[in-house]
């Protein structure tokens, strides 16, 4: 791999005592020495105190999309180890989406495990952040992976993950008001209908018709997206939450399958912005939102609007790819075999 | 019980208010079984609580004629007489104190009552909800302005709900952007049409009877309900949403002045139960948009024609 982000990548874990893996490397968790990997590094045998193991691969891309400015994918994957993590639900997982950090959740074969993807680019204009946010999703994947799926237990397992945590839950100086005014009005002058809050702003992506609010038009066919920086998470704490609301109503099947859906479709993207939230359902109605949260101990420039940037243009493909069949699913059952 | 058969949830629904009351030492009997007639009801007596308690389980006016029954269940207990006169008139300030039931008077008596629609993702809540109501509903208000006026409020108690509650809902309700969070309390605004509501979900640690819990209050203008100078009548809006909102009442309307107030106070022993946060923040959402319908029919004295 080459490319800006790559070498600084490559220059930071060059201090680090890391596993060597095909493409990439492996950051193994918990005493790993009774661990048995054969040569496509597959685990053979478990240790009894391993946690699980966080790989980072390079995915190359093909000459068509070098042609066009893509050096390949940075993919940061977790796998938990099976006496780790409670056992999910297809919508148990779905839900664990709502709150996940650095990727989505998934099962194969037959284990949990948490993925993000950057596709990286030769002309990257921020090479810092995309570092630290590839180096950052490779650090702290298992670590707050298994404290939000042992923490989705119970109560008592929730404290105790936030007390081994132990991450600031909030900032020592907090951006102004005016930082998101101005902020709502960039993406105003882009012609949304963006507001700001003390501490987040949002607006409206049209996705159908012709109304762009709800605002005015409660009927409106709209994403409703918002960047907050005063929403600790549960586990992760203090950071940055980027959401995107799809105005859809679908029966608990349909929405499990919908998520797996979405979140395998934008893995499979190569041009396309970081994935590094997931589709998962929320709330009672089990609302379709896309959840991206960066855990950060202090502000970081500019980065709500690039967030917001990021789930605008999601939003936008949602409606140019699946908004259709995302529509067509709210008017049939579930197709058989979707697991509970 | 008939031979008629109710709906798989309805059955589960009184298998769960059973094991519930139950916990509190209460039993359910069934006083009068009229599903076979066109009411569809059946009234159940509940043994083990302080004031004379009945449970009305009825199907619907409009579901009756539905290949889909719906159901909705009363639970209400009524005052001594010698409390009644004194009360009459102090509802409001009785129903500040109100915890899962309401206080409403007549011209012969005094009930403390609450009432929900059945829906089958929401068994588990209501039949908490209603138990609980039926042991403590009406206990919980009058023993708490007693203490109020005698001045020997309960010993505060830690309420289970703390923080991390707090931080996983605001964390939870973050997509809708109208959420606040601040120190022992959540907040959300709740616009519908011209409607403001302002829901609060405050821990609380000195409810004047049970001591620990967790107290919701819907706050929403009088004045963009139409009622800045005419009066509204709480008592009669309470009698009106236990008889026709399809928003679950668990709690009492009551006045501060400028607002209306929904309040519902959730003691600690119903921790346990899941999902009481969503359920109390889609209801909030629910009451903001039917408060003003039900508030005019209040006003008005005319039912709505939808029970």
């Amino acid at each position: 791999m080459t490319g800006e982000v790559a070498r600084s990548i490559e220059a930071q874990l060059a201090r680090h005592r890391l596993q060597r893996i095909a493409d990439g490397y492996r950051l193994v968790v918990g005493d790993a020495e009774d661990a048995c990997w054969d040569r496509a590094e597959h685990l053979l045998r478990e240790s009894n105190d391993i946690l699980g193991w966080t790989d980072l691969r390079y995915l190359p891309c093909d000459q068509g999309q070098r042609a066009s400015g893509l050096l390949g994918i940075a993919e940061v994957e977790t796998e938990f180890a099976d006496k780790r993590v409670p056992v999910f639900t297809a919508y148990g997982i779905e839900a664990l989406n709502a709150v996940s950090v650095h990727g989505a959740f998934y099962v194969a074969d037959g284990r949990l495990r948490l993925r993000a993807q950057y596709s990286l680019y030769a002309d990257d204009p921020a090479v810092y952040l995309a570092t630290r946010f590839i180096l950052n999703a490779f650090g702290e994947q298992l670590f707050f992976g298994l404290g939000i799926a042992q923490g989705a237990v119970s109560a008592e397992s929730l404290a105790a993950q936030r007390t081994r945590m132990d991450v600031p839950r909030a900032w020592r100086t907090h951006t102004s008001a005016g930082h998101f005014k101005e902020a709502a009005a960039r993406f105003r002058r882009a012609g949304y209908v963006a507001t700001s809050g003390q501490s987040s702003f949002c607006l409206e992506v049209p996705l159908e018709g012709a109304a762009i609010t709800q605002m005015a038009d409660p009927e409106a066919t709209t994403a409703l997206l918002t960047v907050s920086t005063e929403v600790p998470h549960p586990v992760a704490g203090a950071g940055y939450l980027a959401t995107l609301v799809l105005p859809l109503h679908l029966t608990p099947d349909r929405s499990v399958e919908a998520c797996q859906r979405l979140n395998a479709l934008e893995m499979m993207h190569h041009h396309f912005v970081p994935r590094l939230g997931s589709w998962g359902l929320r709330g009672l109605d089990d609302e379709l939102v896309y959840t991206t949260f960066v855990p950060a101990a202090e502000p970081l420039e500019g980065l709500e609007v690039t967030l917001m940037n990021w789930n605008v243009l999601r939003a936008r493909n949602v409606k140019d790819t699946y908004w259709s069949e995302l529509v067509e699913m709210t008017l049939t059952d579930a197709a058989p075999g979707v697991p509970e | 019980m008939s031979v008629l058969v109710l709906p798989t949830h309805v059955e589960q629904f009184i298998t769960q208010l059973r094991a519930g009351l139950d916990y509190y030492g209460c039993e359910l009997a069934v006083a009068e079984d009229r599903l076979a007639t066109p009411q569809r009801s059946i009234l159940f007596d509940v043994s083990g609580s302080e004031c004379p308690t009945t449970v009305w389980l009825h199907q619907t006016a409009r579901s009756l004629d539905s290949p889909a029954p719906e159901f909705r269940v009363r639970a209400f207990s009524v005052l001594r007489d010698e409390i009644w006169p004194e009360v009459r008139g102090q509802e409001g300030a009785f129903n500040r104190f109100a915890t899962l039931a309401a206080l409403t008077t007549s011209a012969n008596n005094a009930e403390v009552g609450c009432q929900a629609l059945l829906v089958p993702q929401s068994n588990e809540v209501l039949a908490a909800f209603i138990a609980t109501a039926c042991k403590h509903g009406a206990t919980s208000l009058t023993q708490a302005v007693a203490a109020v006026l005698s001045d020997s409020a309960a010993a505060e108690q830690q309420s289970a709900w703390g923080e991390a509650d707090l931080e996983a809902l605001h964390y939870a309700y973050a997509h809708l952007g109208t959420g606040q969070l601040r120190a022992n309390c959540w907040s959300m605004t709740v616009i519908v049409g011209d409607v403001l509501g302002e829901l609060t979900i405050a821990t609380t640690a000195n409810n004047p009877y049970f001591g620990g819990g967790l107290l919701s209050t819907l706050r929403v203008s009088k004045e963009c309900l139409g009622f800045r100078t005419r009066t509204l009548d709480t008592n009669a809006l309470n009698q009106t949403v236990l008889l026709f909102d399809n928003t679950p009442v668990f709690g009492a309307w009551c006045d501060d002045g400028i607002h209306i107030v929904f309040v519902t106070f959730v003691p600690n022993v119903l921790k346990s139960v899941n999902s009481v946060l969503p359920h109390l923040i889609r209801w909030a959402q629910e009451r903001t948009q039917t408060i003003h319908s039900l508030a005019l029919t209040a006003s008005e004295g005319s039912p709505p024609n939808d029970d």
